[in-house]
């Protein structure tokens, strides 16, 4: 089912949590809502669970304004962040309790809850521990315990809100996969609140990111990472430094020019030398990084005047100029690819 | 490649100077010796004092004292005030903690300095108080004579003065508990579909049930048990208004000391089975889910 939501505002005294939100989800996709603690994320995701109450705007789920609809008249499930399991219930109660508290004329007799439960805790591989309180439960499962309690009470869409924030990442990783997957088997339209662009990247097939209240773009993950339309998108999107062009060419400081034009380029898109090139600026390497794959050298930029600026510069781990670059010693750096946004 | 470890037994032992966590023995033993005389001295010895001039007379004079007459009515009447008292009190405790812990609104600071009111003002002063809203010269005083109610030196205005005096003890044991368990799960439960009602007695009541029986046992003792505000309320009429603190003050200064002792050590058995309760209930807490 699709999720339109049109000029959405949300006022926290002085806060603006969602400032003009419109966008529409796609009906069974699986969307990451994206950006820095205090972008409006998990408020946008409590307005349209009906959890906050927007200060203007509308809500359509599949078409009908749910705005003026009681929470439980919008068949939504909603996964909380730290899980909100029912701790005085066991794993089995819990998933139940959606069926339970049905109003009696739609609520299903024991037997068939008793069915239900158990399929929901086949679907998340956690029938065996039916018995258990929450508390004996580690965090994976706890999360697992949350979704098909979610999952029971049939939601047309489902709302996580930073569904891996708590975990360690290992169990994260295996969860995310996991995730993906459920959703290929369901096709229950999802969105999840996340600030790892990673886990957005990974996991979703659409992506919004969103800033100060406002959405900065949405799109594909490719579309989001190799077409970045703004600079916080850019920025946030992955590691990046920032150049200033001007008439000499690139440099790392503005020089108190104000036509400088700032411009942006990611880690792996300097040709990096030991020696001066044409158009090419100096860096002092203070550390080098092994990130698995790649190194990542951070070198802080050689600049005339008393500025700094620290540059992040990686490098395949098998390039033959790492046995030549020590700390202390500086490095020429040209930019290959650099990105402009107008202002 | 083999991993070599240590037993532990060899490793070095970190070493830790005894005075540094340990005072001198004679000090230890000093302040061991002041803690205890002084909880001797202030709770077991006038305990112990209390059974001992109760029983002093031998059994029968025990029985007879506190099947008496006057006795029994205060009993009765203390029980009456309690069995009015802390249901009450139960009810407006949950619903104050329930809207403080679960709920953001303007007055909230009021109503927090509200509910603890009883606890900063003497009870003397908040007997007075309903003495002078309700009492013959108060502002209610004649429109409720002449609806025939009588308030002050009657049950109810005992109810009224022990309500006020025992507000505080449910809502303070729940406040600091249900602000501490958030409003997560009750999210979850509105999420899933369950009514208000359905939230409250299937999720927010067993997480709360055990601080809640506290703060009733505690209301319980405090009920039955209060002088200061009765005091000013009851008029002190002998086997209609006293209850079983007045009473034993009644017969205290009619130098009927064994009566007076028996009928107090009824009210230091309610003191330690309070107690025991207590304790049984904090260890539930600690190890409970």
């Amino acid at each position: 089912m699709s999720i339109q939501v049109t000029g959405l505002y949300k006022h926290f005294g002085n806060f603006t949590a969602l400032d003009n939100v419109s966008i529409e989800f796609p009906t069974g996709g699986l969307v990451a809502l994206l950006g820095p603690s205090g972008c409006g994320k998990t408020s946008l995701l409590r307005v349209i669970a009906g959890l906050e109450r927007p200060d203007s705007g509308s809500v359509h789920i599949h078409g009908k304004d749910v705005s003026g609809l009681d929470i439980r008249d919008r068949q939504i499930g909603f996964v909380f962040q730290h899980y909100a399991l029912f701790r005085h219930m066991t794993v089995f109660e819990n998933v139940a309790f959606g069926l339970r508290a049905k109003p009696r004329s739609q609520r299903p007799n024991d037997t068939a809850i008793r069915a239900k439960v158990n399929q929901l805790l086949a679907l998340v591989q956690l029938e065996w521990l039916a018995d258990r309180y929450p508390a004996q439960l580690s965090g994976g499962q706890r999360q697992r315990v949350a979704l098909a309690r979610a999952l029971a009470v049939e939601p047309q869409v489902l709302l996580l809100d930073e569904p891996f924030g708590a975990l360690d990442a290992k169990v994260r990783k295996e969860l995310r996969r996991w995730l993906r997957q459920l959703h290929d088997e369901l096709h229950i339209t999802s969105l999840f609140v996340t600030h790892d662009q990673e886990e957005a990247l990974e996991v979703a097939d659409h992506i919004v990111i969103m800033n100060k209240g406002r959405i900065e773009q949405h799109g594909t993950p490719e579309q989001i990472y190799h077409a970045p339309q703004t600079e916080f998108v850019y920025q946030f999107i992955g590691s990046s430094n920032v150049l200033y062009h001007n008439d000499h060419g690139y440099s790392f400081a503005a020089d108190g020019q104000d036509e400088a034009l700032k411009s942006y380029c990611r880690p792996y898109d300097f040709q990096v030398s030991a020696e001066q090139q044409h158009g090419s600026l100096p860096a002092k390497v203070m550390r080098k990084l092994p990130l698995g794959n790649t190194i990542r050298i951070e070198a802080e930029a050689l600049l005339p005047m008393a500025e700094s600026a620290i540059i992040d510069v990686d490098l395949a781990h098998n390039d033959p100029l790492l046995a030549q670059i020590h700390q202390q010693d500086v490095i020429w750096l040209a930019p290959r690819r650099t990105v402009q946004f107008s202002r | 490649m083999t991993q070599v470890t240590t037993p532990i037994s060899t490793r070095p032992l970190m070493q830790v100077h005894p005075s540094a966590t340990a005072e001198p023995a004679l000090v230890r033993r000093v302040l061991t010796g002041i803690a205890l005389l002084f909880i001797v001295g202030t709770l077991v010895l006038p305990l112990l004092m209390v059974l001992y001039e109760a029983f002093r007379s031998g059994w029968s004079v025990y029985q007879a004292s506190i099947t008496e007459a006057d006795a029994l009515a205060a009993i009765k009447l203390t029980l009456l005030v309690a069995v009015i008292v802390v249901p009450l009190n139960l009810l407006f405790g949950v619903a104050a903690a329930w809207a403080v812990a679960k709920f953001d609104f303007t007055g909230k600071r009021v109503l927090m300095t509200l509910i603890d009111l009883p606890f900063s003002v003497s009870p003397v002063i908040a007997g007075l108080m309903f003495i002078l809203l309700f009492g013959t010269e108060g502002w209610f005083g004649d429109s409720l004579a002449q609806l025939g109610i009588q308030v002050v030196f009657s049950v109810p205005g005992i109810v009224l003065a022990t309500v006020f005096v025992t507000f505080p003890f449910v809502a303070r044991e729940l406040i600091p508990l249900m602000q501490s368990q958030g409003t997560d799960e009750e999210e979850a439960a509105r999420m899933l579909g369950a009514s208000g009602w359905r939230i409250f007695y299937s999720i927010t009541l067993p997480n709360i049930k055990w601080a809640l029986l506290y703060g009733v046992i505690l209301c319980n003792a405090r009920a039955m048990g209060d002088f200061g505000a009765v005091s000013v309320v009851s008029g002190h009429i002998r086997g209609l208004t006293n209850t079983l603190p007045l009473h034993v003050e009644v017969l205290y200064n009619e130098y009927q000391f064994t009566a007076a002792f028996a009928c107090a050590s009824l009210l230091a058995l309610l003191a330690i089975v309070t107690l025991i309760i207590k304790e049984l209930l904090q260890r539930h807490q600690s190890v409970g889910r």
